[in-house]
């Protein structure tokens, strides 16, 4: 076992280190930070003066030498735009992309599971179609079409809910149900393929014998079954969420992780972007690796295959 | 039904056909989702004739008849039955012409994302060992960057035009493929068969193309019906950021993000395309979650 | 026993987001009615281009003048309706007559947000913070590279001696003056120290800092018996909103009262009788240039009659009247409405002449038309297409190269662009000296070095210029020579309006800033 979770620690070590690579050199080839930071009227000798001191003067291999030197120490740079550890520019918008990300989460799981659990019991029933074409609808429109129809409707139309921004949990409504539906039609499917798996066991099938009732054997028995791969991966899309919020956060006017990535794209600010893409890497790796273990730990037979 | 089947033996393709269960599907065209099925296929024959469809030249702009309103509003005329947009083309033209742009995109991305994907899943789940190690890290180094992220990267810096969006959803979409093709190739490389092929003396090549290969074409399909729906999305959303595919080809992803300026009262430039894309996209999803059904109970992984 | 396990930190994981959410600062109690004398506004502008938030001398952007100019004040003040130089902190300036120096004047009885009395110190303070290396602000280079000291003559006058005689450097210092040389209090920076200041920052503008949060608001609020103008306004909220529509919800719904407005809300809001727009005009000019001209391999453009068949071939006002809703001004000149030298009579655009412009392709030998680049960012994808159609229409047929702005701005400042492409200026951005303005875009890292010996020498002319008869006659020379070098089209000129709800009576915009400021102006409503 520790050989195992050994192993797979310095694979995906290594894997970081190659995101390191890829991001750091994508970054680079994309344009000028210096050109954007200088004012319209600036001489070409101010923006090579700029360049020299954001270090982008020096030869690329030993500003990725410097920059794998300094996450080594735990700096992760620091921001071109903002002046401040990226570290410190990211833990300050982490909470509210976790915020959103978290009730978000709670649609999906909210409508995603009963819509799974009812689809394999009960198929073809009016709330499994229903419920079904609900949730893909969630993945077939693009999310910045489904939060502006929001808007228009609740806000602007009904007067219900505030627009955008945050503030109390009426902002948080509209933007957590646009990114939550976009998942729901994943853990739908999920969820009654895992449950489709566990009624078919034996011991499910022995409990119906023995009469328990079919309420009895889908949620106490079945459902648990069910649990685990719809965790994981309930895991791996909150994850997902949580790098992949750009849009919806756009669109309201979340202040997170997203909008604070795609501005520091867009003014190339070059270290930002190096850490919020490793960190998010960060965590895929590590759900994946936890995931991967907390399997191993629970059926050994796993490792080999 | 037996004459399609014949006709299949003919042409030579029968084996990998009834390999891949397409013989499940005749039988069952009883319970073929025949509504998703009809759309995508008059998507697919917009996409293909547009050119002989569209009423208009999707592409030119005629600044006179901008914003006109869909036929039945006030203003509207039935020349241009669905409105026009800013520049004064017509918005059914366009989503005809667009059907081409976006189902372009969508098929080649799926069908190199899949290829490379398949090969993948077949050196690594069948030779496994090192191969099988370094295809996998290559694939957790791709899967773990955060998608949109490195999609914007990516377009900025190789510029937002067809081929590049493509190149871009393809390195960012094959690992999700191999990952779980590969899990069906390890199932499968259990198989009597597989072994019996072995002892029979096949090559390694000979056994993954034609053993192995034709097995894992069922959910390759799955996940290519499943896919094709994302993306479009996809290309919606880095649309929305500006960095969609690039005018004058009218992506549908591009339509709806350009006409979100105008969603307060030229409503029509944004909700044609967004309901073109829920369509064929729903149609995409209820296809692929039918195959599943039918095809390959057992597939689980998606 | 190993699944329940599972099962907790599974729950675990997907219960801390509810958890922390207590915690994060956003969430608190909804605000009730907004108070009397509280205005919100929203731009799609992050006006915190400041590298260390919130010291405005470390302003690197163009768009930290909002702020700047409400929290700070400067020795000059630009008048709304006029865009002339106002005094502000200083009473009078003068410019020596050998371009060697500047000798400001102060005012009397000025006193920062803390208490402390305005003097001459604090001007030097300021001016010398302004020109650190590790302030890396984007005026700091320039500043360095021409003032060689600031020196105090007594409490309320101040010279500021330049290196070398330089009339260039006055073409904008006054506006730098305005736009980003805030004056700080020597005394209190000095005790709090860099870091201490940026939190909490203090100046001698109309309002006062509450709390800012960069790149998402910022609220302030107004000073009592401000020296130059107490505010209407009590108190200002700012908000950052990138999206157009989510803006335009915004002030639909009343949670804005005043907003920086996309082009195409424009109509749907003149129906509107709770909505009035308000405009900021001629603010930059949208030119086309002539990207080929600055390499060595022949090209069709550097044929002057192809040049000019392409813009008698773009409809000016056709493309602006469609798709402008008044933001766009079809435009022949290189100077604004402000400038002095400008001229209504001679800022005629090239009229739409497609048959003329296919006859000059001939002429130029090109019966046939030929093939070019037309590269453009995805701001300027409506305009551009619509241009891309009617050159196609006169045989210039562009294939279309749309790119990110960031990758754009470095590839043509780089030289990397080829055929003809979307030029973003002059930026006029409200300076009123036409040598200041024009400096970037003709002469300057923008200019693709396309500048002739004619332009470089007129321009000249205009920077040395003294006085204004003088300044207006360099100005107008200076302008001609441009056009006739014909090294990019003037397009049009770009107005940008703002929309507000009827709780704000009046609001008149600083003439060509992109940027809403000079909210001492503003009139509430019943007040």
């Amino acid at each position: 076992m520790q050989r195992y979770i050994l192993k797979r620690l310095v694979q995906s070590a290594l894997s970081l280190l190659a995101v390191t690579v890829i991001v750091f050199m994508l970054v680079r080839l994309s344009g000028d930070p210096a050109v954007l930071m200088a004012p319209p009227d600036a001489a070409p000798a101010e923006i090579q003066e700029m360049r020299v001191k954001m270090g982008l003067t020096k030869p690329i291999y030993i500003q990725y030498g410097n920059f794998i030197a300094d996450i080594a120490r735990g700096n992760f740079g620091q921001s071109f735009k903002w002046d401040k550890p990226c570290l410190d520019v990211w833990m300050e918008r982490f909470p509210n992309t976790m915020l959103l990300a978290g009730a978000a989460m709670f649609f999906t799981l909210l409508i995603g599971l009963p819509v799974g659990i009812l689809s394999a019991v009960k198929v073809d029933s009016w709330f499994d179609r229903f419920g079904k074409i609900f949730a893909l609808m969630g993945q077939s429109l693009p999310v910045f079409w489904v939060g502006l129809m929001l808007m228009i409707i609740f806000a602007v139309f009904l007067g219900w809910l505030p627009t955008s921004g945050m503030g109390s949990w009426k902002h948080l409504l509209m933007p957590a149900f646009t990114l939550g539906w976009a998942f729901m039609a994943a853990i739908t499917r999920l969820t009654r393929s895992s449950m489709l798996d566990a009624l078919d066991h034996d011991y499910i099938k022995m409990a119906r014998i023995k009469g328990v009732s079919k309420y009895g054997v889908v949620m106490k028995h079945a459902f648990k079954n069910a649990l685990i791969p719809i965790i994981t991966m309930g895991a791996l899309n909150f994850v997902f969420m949580l790098n992949g919020t750009v849009i919806t956060e756009t669109v309201f006017n979340w202040p997170g992780i997203g909008r604070l990535v795609v501005e520091a794209i867009f003014a190339r600010d070059f270290p930002l972007v190096q850490c919020c893409v490793l960190i998010g890497a960060f965590f895929f790796i590590f759900v994946n690796l936890f995931v991967d273990i907390l399997y191993a730990y629970i059926d050994p037979r796993i490792r080999y295959s | 039904m037996m004459n399609l089947k014949d006709l299949a033996g003919k042409i030579g393709i029968g084996g990998l056909l009834r390999k891949a269960g397409v013989h499940k599907i005749i039988e069952a065209t009883g319970q073929v989702p025949v509504i998703p099925g009809l759309l995508l296929l008059a998507f697919v024959i917009c996409a293909i004739f547009a050119k002989w469809i569209a009423p208009h030249d999707p592409l030119f702009n005629q600044l006179k008849h901008a914003l006109l309103p869909p036929f039945w509003m006030e203003g509207g005329t039935s020349a241009y039955l669905l409105g026009t947009d800013h520049l004064g083309r017509d918005i059914l033209s366009r989503l005809i012409g667009g059907a081409t742009i976006s189902l372009e995109v969508a098929f080649i991305v799926v069908a190199l994302a899949g290829i490379i994907g398949i090969a993948a899943a077949l050196l690594s789940g069948y030779l496994g060992g090192w191969v099988d190690a370094l295809l996998m890290r290559i694939c957790d180094i791709f899967m773990s960057m955060p998608y949109l992220i490195v999609a914007i990267v990516l377009v900025a810096v190789l510029g937002p035009s067809r081929t590049n969006i493509i190149i871009t959803l393809v390195v960012l979409g094959w690992a999700g493929y191999a990952r779980i093709l590969r899990g069906e190739v390890l199932r499968i490389k259990q198989g009597d068969f597989i072994q019996l092929a072995v002892l029979a003396g096949c090559s390694k090549t000979r056994i993954m193309l034609r053993h192995i290969f034709p097995n894992i074409v069922n959910p390759f399909i799955i996940m290519a019906t499943l896919q094709l729906g994302n993306v479009i999305i996809a290309e919606a959303s880095l649309s929305f950021l500006g960095l969609g595919v690039p005018p004058p080809y009218p992506a549908w992803g591009s339509m709806a993000a350009e006409g979100r300026n105008y969603i307060f009262e030229s409503w029509w430039l944004c909700v044609w395309p967004g309901l073109a894309i829920m369509l064929v996209v729903l149609s995409c999803n209820l296809l692929g979650d039918w195959l599943r059904v039918h095809l390959d109970p057992k597939f689980r992984q998606l | 026993m190993k699944k329940q396990s599972v099962f907790i930190l599974a729950g675990c994981m997907m219960a801390l987001p509810f958890v922390i959410a207590p915690f994060t600062p956003a969430i608190g109690k909804e605000k009730a009615k907004k108070p009397a004398g509280e205005v919100v506004m929203v731009s799609q502008q992050s006006t915190f281009e400041m590298r260390k938030a919130f010291d405005p001398h470390t302003a690197f952007g163009a768009t930290s003048t909002t702020l700047n100019s409400m929290v700070f004040d400067g020795l000059v003040v630009k008048d709304a309706a006029t865009g002339a130089f106002q005094p502000s902190l200083a009473e009078s300036w003068n410019i020596a007559k050998d371009w060697s120096s500047i000798s400001f004047k102060l005012r009397k009885g000025v006193k920062f947000h803390n208490g402390d009395p305005l003097t001459a110190k604090d001007v030097k303070f300021s001016i010398e913070r302004m020109m650190r290396e590790d302030m890396k602000n984007s005026i700091g280079f320039d500043l360095r590279k021409n003032i060689s000291k600031v020196e105090i003559v007594d409490d309320f006058n101040v010279n500021v001696l330049l290196k070398e005689p330089n009339p260039a450097f006055f073409a904008t210092f006054l506006e730098r003056c305005f736009e980003f040389l805030a004056i700080v209090p020597k005394d209190y920076v000095e005790k709090v120290g860099d870091d201490g200041f940026a939190a909490k920052p203090i100046g001698a503008g109309p309002f006062r800092i509450l709390k800012f949060e960069r790149d998402v608001s910022f609220d302030v609020e107004a000073v009592e018996n401000h020296h130059r103008k107490t505010p209407d306004v009590k108190t200002l909220r700012y908000k950052f909103v990138p999206e157009h529509s989510t803006r335009l919800a915004m002030l639909k719904t009343g949670e804005a009262d005043f907003i920086a407005l996309y082009l195409t809300h424009i109509p749907l809001l003149l129906k509107d009788p709770d909505i009035k727009i308000v405009w900021s005009r001629d603010t930059y000019c949208v030119t086309l240039v002539f990207h080929d001209l600055a390499h060595p391999e022949d090209s069709p453009f550097k044929n002057p009659l192809v040049r000019k068949a392409t813009s008698l071939a773009i409809d000016r006002k056709g493309i602006a009247d469609v798709i402008g809703n008044g933001t766009m001004e079809p435009w022949g000149s290189f100077l604004a409405p402000y400038h002095l030298g400008f001229d209504t009579k001679r800022n005629k655009p090239d009229p739409y002449n497609p048959a003329e412009a296919k006859k000059l392709l001939t002429q130029a030998g090109y019966p046939n038309g030929f093939d070019t680049v037309l590269t453009y960012t995805s701001t300027q994808k409506e305009r551009f297409e619509a241009i891309a159609q009617q050159l196609r229409d006169v045989g210039i047929r562009c294939k279309m190269d749309m790119l990110e702005g960031g990758t754009w701005s470095a590839s043509f400042v780089a030289g990397r662009l080829r055929g003809i492409g979307f030029g973003s200026g002059p930026w006029w951005s409200g300076r009123s000296h036409p040598a200041g303005a024009l400096q970037s875009h003709i002469t300057g890292i923008w200019s693709h070095k396309l500048a002739t010996p004619a332009i470089i020498k007129a321009m000249e002319d205009t920077e040395r210029a003294i006085g204004n008869k003088e300044i207006a006659a360099a100005a107008k020379k200076l302008d001609e020579t441009i056009i006739e070098a014909n090294i990019r089209l003037p397009l049009w000129s770009i107005h940008v309006p703002f929309a507000m709800r009827k709780t704000i009576e009046s609001y008149t915009p600083m003439p060509g800033f992109i940027f809403p400021m000079g909210f001492e102006s503003l009139k509430l409503r019943g007040k």
